[in-house]
């Protein structure tokens, strides 16, 4: 692996470092210990109190002999105190656990010396942790994942990160194994730590090893309600005879001492022999040299910490190693994401064209298909008004062409003259009022609507259409000839004269045709009904009427409806049709073709000539 | 004077009327207006030579309706139509049964003049007048001939005031003073 070579040639930098380093301050030791003639001492407090005063003691006195009690400088940290003392560089020797001398090798640390005891007599492996339950929690390691924890200090080598390593070890995130931790704070918590777990505080409890055979002696109740889980089942051989005290981890170096750079080479080896040469304490501890810091090592790069912190600042080449199935799902998943999204994109992209060009197409065509019925509205009444320019221009060119040819007449007066001339300018003007309507209306979109009495357009209509009466039967009663719709009186007109003109194609060949165009109330509107006599309509037919735009040949029924249908739309108004029933001759048949248009309140104040004054034509 | 020959015109527009009446008048021609077929029938005197200027579309009677009327019994007046909406269907159709011109409107004077002349010589040597063909001693009324015309049979009811005084002159006896007929186009 790189990074074990990378980690490996740190280590080798490391350590020729510390030597270097070393080597520099021999040469001049009088200047290092005239100007420092300290010799300053971090001890870190020890987890059983009264072992760590006798042993603590003994050691002490040894430092006096050492280095003579004037250069001594003795201070007591807790563990994490201690840690930021060495690493300010206020410390030159100092006693802690083989972690933290471990975990502070990055700042010139070198443990030299480590503490032994009887059952503890290996000073590789002669410290570990007992990881408690409740005595009836049958739960191995792996199945407390999730639980609580309790333990004396979060950075607490003996003991808490010692468990920690287990759970690494099998292949957990230490970090977020536990659901939950309780701290303590403190080094001597062990009694704290198992009652939490005894309580129920805690699901997990964390002793330092040999804490809980400690508890057995003096609280064997409290002991005896909490069980220590068993030594990983792999390291069970290297453990077994290693240790007399229950353990569930691994084992590493007990407590050591440690010097720094600061320390010259022959403080460090007058101090080594005191401290080997130190007779065992009455408990029977003394002072032994460890070799394999191998574990410990192993340990603190499993738990990220110490020399191995920087594991735990994300590198991108470390993430992507770490996480490399997770990040390859991930990019795969954006990949996806984002061709679907594409894909989508362009399938919408595609639907909205469709669709725009649907509109368009549907927009264009309904523009089309009204342009299509005002310019045959227009159509229509230019050819029903041509007839009516025609009558005036007619005149005009026979006044004309008359006061020329006898011009040289002896009856030919001034009087006369003026005569003719006025009536020319009469019929010129008539013509000219023709031609203006039929523009206006060309030209407008929306017609001007307005009150019309029902009586008013039937005879502008018989006076526009004055061939209407001749085959035409009109049936109005007075009542409906007073209501007012709201219209436009050449646009009414036109619908009922279309409807008039189909009928009497429909009727073409009968013996005895017959139309009538009955008026009538019907609610609130009122109808104007075209009926013919002509042939029998089938249902299929009447539907096909009812269509928007008739499909009829364009000079025919169709279109003459469809402006029929266009202008009623205009008014507000429905066309309806029916098979004609007669009741009186039941053989009849003929088209019952009726426009029904709301009826309005009459307009107040308003004047109604009994002359139409809105003529197309000018009949007389 | 009285051999002027008659110029009948049938029109439903008084202004045309009018009009053709100036010019057809101011070349010495005696002229009778009818503003419908049906008064026509019922005031026209058959005897009078001449011709008739006839106009297509009218309210009431067509003025084709009314040329198959008479024709179906036989007079043979010369008629003349006038039609502003003139398809030549319609035009070869009427001068196959008869009609002596079809003139589209507006018609110009001379063409009109020369029509109505050819059909309504002034002077009897020049051309021969083709009617009447049977004997009308003592009929002066076209419709004495036309049993099956009812003049006012056809004519429309309810028809606005303006039409009433064509339409009721058409029922009225032909005195109305705007039918007379003129002798003399120099009476203003």
């Amino acid at each position: 692996m790189t990074l074990g070579k990378r980690f490996t040639l740190a280590l080798v930098v490391a350590l020729t470092g510390i030597g270097a380093l070393a080597s520099a301050a021999e040469p001049m030791p009088t200047d290092r210990t005239k100007a420092h003639n300290m010799v300053r001492v971090g001890v870190s407090a020890f987890a059983l109190p009264e072992q760590r005063n006798e042993f603590e003691l003994s050691t002490l006195s040894t430092l006096e002999r050492v280095f003579g009690k004037s250069r001594l400088d003795i201070h007591h940290y807790s563990v994490e105190a201690l840690t930021e003392a060495v690493c300010r560089g206020e410390v030159d020797i100092f006693i802690s656990s083989a972690g933290a001398a471990r975990r502070l090798v990055g700042v010139g640390t070198r443990p030299i010396a480590t503490t032994v005891a009887p059952g503890l007599d290996d000073p590789n492996h002669n410290e570990g942790s007992a990881i408690v339950l409740r005595t009836d929690d049958e739960r191995t390691l792996t199945e407390l994942r999730g639980t609580r924890v309790a333990a004396n200090l979060p950075f607490g080598f003996s003991g808490y990160q010692i468990a920690l390593g287990e759970i690494a070890r099998l292949g957990y995130d230490p970090d977020t194994f536990f659901r939950d931790a309780v701290f303590f704070h403190k080094s001597a918590a062990m009694r704290e730590v198992a009652e939490a777990v005894r309580g129920g505080r805690a699901d997990v409890g964390i002793l330092r090893l040999c804490a809980y055979e400690s508890l057995l002696e003096t609280d064997p109740e409290l002991a005896r309600a909490l069980r220590v889980l068993p030594p990983p089942e792999d390291a069970a051989d290297e453990i077994a005879g290693k240790v007399a005290c229950r353990v569930s981890t691994r084992l590493y170096p007990a407590q050591g001492l440690s010097v720094m750079p600061t320390v010259s080479p022959d403080d460090s080896r007058r101090l080594l022999v005191g401290l080997l040469t130190m007779p065992p304490t009455p408990d029977g501890r003394a002072w032994s040299v460890a070799t394999d810091f191998r574990a410990v090592d192993m340990l603190l790069k499993d738990l990220r910490v110490g020399p191995y912190a920087y594991l735990r600042q994300w590198t991108l080449r470390r993430f992507v190693e770490t996480f490399w199935p997770a990040i390859v799902l991930f990019a795969l998943g954006v990949v996806g994401l984002v061709l679907h999204s594409w894909r989508a994109n362009i399938l919408v992209k595609r639907r909205e064209d469709e669709l725009a060009l649907a509109h368009h197409r549907e927009e264009t065509q309904n523009k089309r298909i009204e342009q299509l019925q005002h310019a045959g509205a227009v159509g229509q009444l230019s050819n029903l008004i041509a007839h009516e320019v025609h009558q005036p221009l007619a005149a005009i060119r026979l006044y004309a062409e008359g006061l020329e040819r006898q011009a040289a007449h002896p009856a030919t007066t001034p009087d006369r003259i003026a005569s003719i001339a006025g009536r020319i300018a009469q019929q010129a003007e008539r013509a000219s009022q023709v031609v203006d309507r039929v523009r206006d209306y060309a030209k407008q979109r929306d017609p001007v609507m307005k009150a019309i009495r029902v009586d008013d357009i039937l005879r502008h209509l018989e006076s526009t259409y004055p061939k209407l009466g001749s085959m035409t039967e009109i049936v109005a009663d007075d009542a409906v000839r007073t209501r007012f719709i709201k219209a436009s009186l050449l646009e009414i007109e036109l619908a009922v004269v279309n409807l008039l003109r189909n009928a009497r194609e429909a009727t073409r060949g009968c013996a005895t045709p017959r139309i009538r165009l009955l008026v009538r109330t019907v609610g609130k509107n009122v109808d104007f009904t075209v009926e013919d006599n002509g042939p029998g309509v089938s249902p299929e037919r009447l539907r096909a009427l009812a269509e928007p735009l008739s499909s009829e040949k364009p000079d025919g029924l169709g279109l003459g409806l469809s402006i029929v249908k266009h202008l009623v739309d205009r008014h507000g108004g429905v066309l309806l049709f029916a098979a004609r029933q007669d009741p009186q001759s039941p053989d009849a048949t003929g088209l019952s073709a009726s426009i029904r248009l709301p009826v309005v309140p009459s307009p107040r104040n308003a004047q109604y000539p009994h002359e139409p004054h809105d003529s197309i034509g000018n009949h007389t | 004077m009285k051999t002027s020959p008659l110029i009948r015109i049938v029109d439903d527009d008084e202004a045309l009327i009018d009009a053709i009446r100036y010019v057809v008048e101011g070349e010495g021609y005696l002229t009778a207006a009818y503003p419908s077929a049906e008064a026509f029938l019922q005031c026209d005197d058959p005897r009078a030579p001449g011709c008739l200027l006839l106009d297509v579309r009218m309210g009431g009677m067509s003025g084709p309706q009314l040329f198959e009327e008479l024709r179906h019994t036989g007079h043979t007046i010369p008629i003349i139509f006038l039609s502003a909406h003139g398809s030549i269907d319609l035009a070869v159709d009427l001068m196959q049964k008869g009609a002596v011109s079809f003139l589209p409107k507006p018609v110009g004077s001379e063409r009109l003049l020369r029509r109505s002349s050819a059909h309504s010589p002034m002077h009897p040597s020049t051309a021969p007048l083709p009617h009447p063909t049977r004997s009308v001693h003592g009929k002066r009324k076209w419709s004495n001939w036309l049993p099956r015309v009812s003049p006012t049979a056809r004519l429309p009811s309810g028809s606005a005031s303006r039409n009433a005084r064509l339409n009721s002159s058409a029922r009225m006896p032909c005195a109305s003073s705007a039918f007379t007929v003129r002798m003399n186009s120099k009476q203003p």
